[in-house]
């Protein structure tokens, strides 16, 4: 993807020179190829959501019915869990073909992010070897005994790190193994989980393109962008065997690496009450997202104004600070009695459990501190050189706020809301013992109920909703830091 | 030229301190185009008084006038958005472009596009920026210097009459200062602002204003020409604050010109030697100036290259590097003169035509003066 050019002949150049080989024009800056010209694990992030996107409203996409006369497609399974009236090991195998994709893409982006703070040259040798270790060395052990394993291990290590030495190696060809390594991981997974022989010479014999063209569809947009990165990256022999390799490993490594995950007791749990975590995950965001906004709209207006007032400054810290070491349980017990009356309404309107009003308000209560002294903090910390300028220019309160604190201190308001709101994901698990449902649900029903998979399921998903989040405000955060604050001196 | 600034009994006292005046009957004019160098020992109130006249600090008593307007009676917003205002710390926007950072108030005066495009282009060219290269760009990409002129072209941005300057090249290294004060002083004769320059530098306040406006404890000490300050210090911290150097100083404000003796005895390149000779022994002169048709300075002649057989005096002409416009200060002048072998300086004007010269003696008359 990055594949350096030059500025004025639009051909490929090596990042460092300092003239242009083909045109000989002096190169003061380098351009790079547009056909993805992003962050190239944000290509693969997108790749990744589209692919899932359009494989959940597919028929013979991993994740649809495929033993049953007519093809249907996770999405189309969603709506009508019920009626289709299927055991649990099929509902079972259907979520585990289904996560496949998204459990790699997940595994593919923290990679990425190991990617970033390495050189190309660097990495593409670290996650090969990786690839390895989880995969083939498992199976060298099972199939040879201790022994050989460790020296067929070492063997296979030691060819691995003299193939790098001796080969100079361009980071085109670890962008190209990686979307190649994606796709085919999904597609092995695929297949394994088939049922090889009967699905190829079984079922694909049957079939007719108007009970199948989202099968085609779907790999036929895999095809193109395949071919795309093919056309593009992979300019010599070494670099398809490279790419052999990676498929080769991933199809040995999703047995030792993947189906354990699977055969566990929060997976099975997971598997069992799919629609169900569903249902409290969105009960879950909802509660924080309301809760959120509220607190944005108050914390964020509270903090500019005390600003202002040195007074009003202490107070509303202080109170802010006892505010947060109230026990949350405590506080939602206190709450119920209050607003059960609102909550009757609220209820009525939006199906959600009973102590959703006073959870939200809870949650805007507490995130007040992170906010309110972030924004405080931030507004103070603005150079008083800046709003000096500004307001002997002749700027008004208002437009000094608009164009300048808030601008200026915005990544630091966008901190706290992050703290807000991953401690408030956290604090909404509380919320499920006064009846507000989310994913506390799980945790506390597997407590009482001795279910150490309810907890532990619960546990992870909440985890994961955190990161998620988290993920993305950074994501926000950077999007509204202002262009100028980016620059390092 | 009008009065543009004036101030009348200005006074200054802070809530809380109710016994220190920070600025007390503070009373001077100044006249459309001038600047005048707010300078005075630190906590003097030469920016208390500065920030008065865009009422960023509240009046306590008197007058400040704006072109015969009391600043009191006009609209807060509106008076600071017609003063240029550039600060110590310059206080550039680092989430705005340089553009933007500039047009900022053309903008809140809600001038259209097309004319803060062209305005901030002029400003970039006016302060020695390339316009393409610079109005996308971050103040945090600037170097020091650069981001100052960045902000004077700020504060020039919506052709206020008048421009407020808190220390403005404070925080630049001696070297790139004077660089920029000598630019601003190019811009300065382009544009005619009538400026109001605080610094605590004495140096630079005798540099740059045409009025110094010397403050102690909030008191007006002396309001002057440098030169008037200089050699008429109105009292013992006047003389003190200017330093034991004074003397010295004026030969920075002085220029040649006024120092200069007249038409010097020269030759022409194309006379015969003897008469170089005889104007030699006449005039009992070590050296002779040599000119071409024009006047123009070739070099000069001595006994010695006499000796030597030539048909003119220009084949037996040394060239000389002693000489200077008339245009420079006596400061150089006398570096000159210490400089080179002649023992004077030969004074030309811009095309090279021999003006004069100058000697120890000449500049010592006119510093006793």
């Amino acid at each position: 993807m990055e594949i350096a050019i030059c500025p004025h002949c639009k051909k490929e150049i090596s990042e460092d020179v300092k003239f242009c080989p083909h045109c000989s024009s002096a190169v003061t800056s380098v351009s790079y190829t547009n056909i993805f010209s992003w962050r190239w694990s944000d290509k693969i992030f997108l790749f990744t959501v589209i692919l899932i996107f359009i494989g959940f409203f597919q028929p013979w996409f991993p994740g649809s019915i495929l033993y049953q006369e007519k093809p249907l497609s996770a999405f189309q399974m969603l709506l009508n869990v019920n009626s289709l009236e299927i055991d649990f090991l099929e509902s079972y195998n259907i979520l585990r073909m289904a996560l496949i994709v998204p459990i790699f893409a997940i595994l593919i982006y923290l990679l990425a992010y190991l990617r970033t703070g390495m050189e190309k040259s660097e990495f593409l040798p670290i996650f090969l070897f990786i690839i390895v270790c989880i995969s083939i060395f498992p199976f060298l052990f099972k199939v040879t005994g201790l022994f050989f394993g460790i020296v067929l291990s070492l063997i296979f290590l030691a060819g691995i790190i003299f193939y790098f030495k001796s080969a100079s190696r361009k980071g085109r060809l670890g962008y190209a193994s990686y979307f190649l390594i994606l796709f085919f991981i999904c597609l092995s997974g695929f297949i394994y989980q088939l049922d090889l022989a009967q699905t190829v010479y079984l079922k694909f014999e049957t079939l007719n393109f108007s009970e199948t063209y989202g099968f085609w569809v779907t790999w036929l947009i895999f095809g193109i962008l395949i071919l795309v990165i093919v056309l593009n990256f992979m300019k010599t022999a070494e670099d398809f065997w490279l790419m052999l390799s990676g498929v080769i490993f991933s199809i040995v490594g999703y047995q030792t690496f993947i189906n354990p995950l699977f055969l566990s007791g929060p997976f099975a749990f997971f598997a069992d009450n799919f629609r169900m975590v569903g249902i409290q995950t969105a009960t879950h965001i909802k509660i924080v997202a309301i809760a959120l906004v509220i607190a944005i709209f108050t914390g964020v207006p509270i903090g500019v104004y005390i600003t202002r007032n040195k007074t009003a400054a202490d107070i509303v810290l202080y109170l802010a600070s006892i505010m947060i070491t109230i026990p949350s349980i405590a506080l939602f017990g206190f709450m119920m009695p209050i607003l059960s009356s609102i909550d009757r309404v609220w209820d009525a309107v939006n199906g959600i459990g009973i102590g959703a009003v006073p959870a939200v308000i809870a949650l805007a209560l507490y995130s007040q501190l992170p906010i309110i002294r972030n924004t405080y903090i931030a507004i103070r910390n603005v150079d008083p050189a800046t709003i000096e300028a500004g307001r002997g220019m002749g700027m008004t309160n208002f437009q000094l706020l608009k164009q300048l604190q808030l601008p200026l201190s915005a990544p630091v308001i966008m901190a706290g809301v992050r703290t807000a709101v991953v401690m408030s994901i956290a604090i909404a698990a509380i919320a499920a013992y006064i009846g507000a449902g989310g994913l506390g649900l799980f945790v506390s029903e597997g407590l009482q109920m001795a279910t150490n998979d309810s907890v532990i399921a619960g546990a992870i998903s909440m985890g994961l909703l955190a990161i998620l989040a988290d993920i993305f405000l950074g994501k926000v955060e950077d999007w509204i830091t202002p262009t100028g604050l980016k620059i390092k001196r | 030229m009008g009065i543009m600034l004036s101030l009348q009994e200005v006074t200054k006292i802070y809530p809380g301190a109710e016994h220190i005046k920070a600025v007390d009957s503070l009373s001077f004019d100044l006249e459309e185009g001038e600047i005048c160098t707010m300078v005075g020992p630190s906590g003097c109130g030469k920016t208390t008084a500065m920030k008065m006249i865009n009422r960023l600090i509240p009046i306590t008593s008197g007058k400040i006038l704006i072109d015969d307007q009391n600043v009191n009676r006009l609209d807060t917003i509106e008076l600071r958005r017609s003063i240029g205002y550039v600060i110590q710390n310059i206080g550039l926007f680092p989430n705005m472009t340089i553009a933007e950072n500039i047009a900022t108030i053309p903008k809140l005066k809600g001038w259209d596009h097309d004319r803060i495009a062209e305005k901030v282009e002029s400003l970039l060219e006016i302060v020695n920026l390339p316009p393409k290269e610079f109005m996308g760009r971050y103040p945090r990409e600037l170097s020091g210097g650069q981001q100052q002129r960045i902000g004077v072209a700020r504060g020039m941005a919506a052709d206020p009459p008048i421009m407020l300057m808190d220390e403005p090249f404070g925080a630049i290294d001696p070297i790139n200062r004077e660089h920029l004060q000598d630019e601003f002083l190019k811009i300065q004769a382009k544009v005619k602002k009538t400026i109001v320059f605080v610094t605590h530098d004495i140096d630079e306040a005798i540099k740059m204003g045409d009025k110094i406006c010397l403050l102690r404890d909030g008191k007006l000490v002396q309001f002057a020409s440098p030169e008037e300050l200089l050699t008429e210090p109105a009292n013992g911290f006047v003389r003190d604050f200017v330093g034991g150097d004074r003397t010295l100083k004026r030969l920075n404000l002085l220029k040649i010109k006024s120092a200069m003796k007249p038409d010097p005895p020269v030759i022409m390149q194309n006379e015969p030697p003897e008469k170089a000779k005889s104007m030699l022994r006449e005039l009992k002169l070590e050296h002779l100036i040599v000119v071409d048709n024009e006047k123009r300075l070739i070099g000069y002649v001595d006994q010695e290259a006499l000796t030597k057989k030539a048909d003119e005096v220009g084949d037996v002409t040394q060239s000389t590097d002693a000489f200077l416009p008339a245009s420079s200060s006596l400061k150089d002048g006398l570096s000159e003169i210490f400089t080179h072998e002649l023992g004077y300086l030969i004074v030309v004007d811009e095309d090279r035509k021999v003006l004069g010269t100058l000697r120890e003696e000449e500049i010592k008359n006119i510093l006793r003066k």
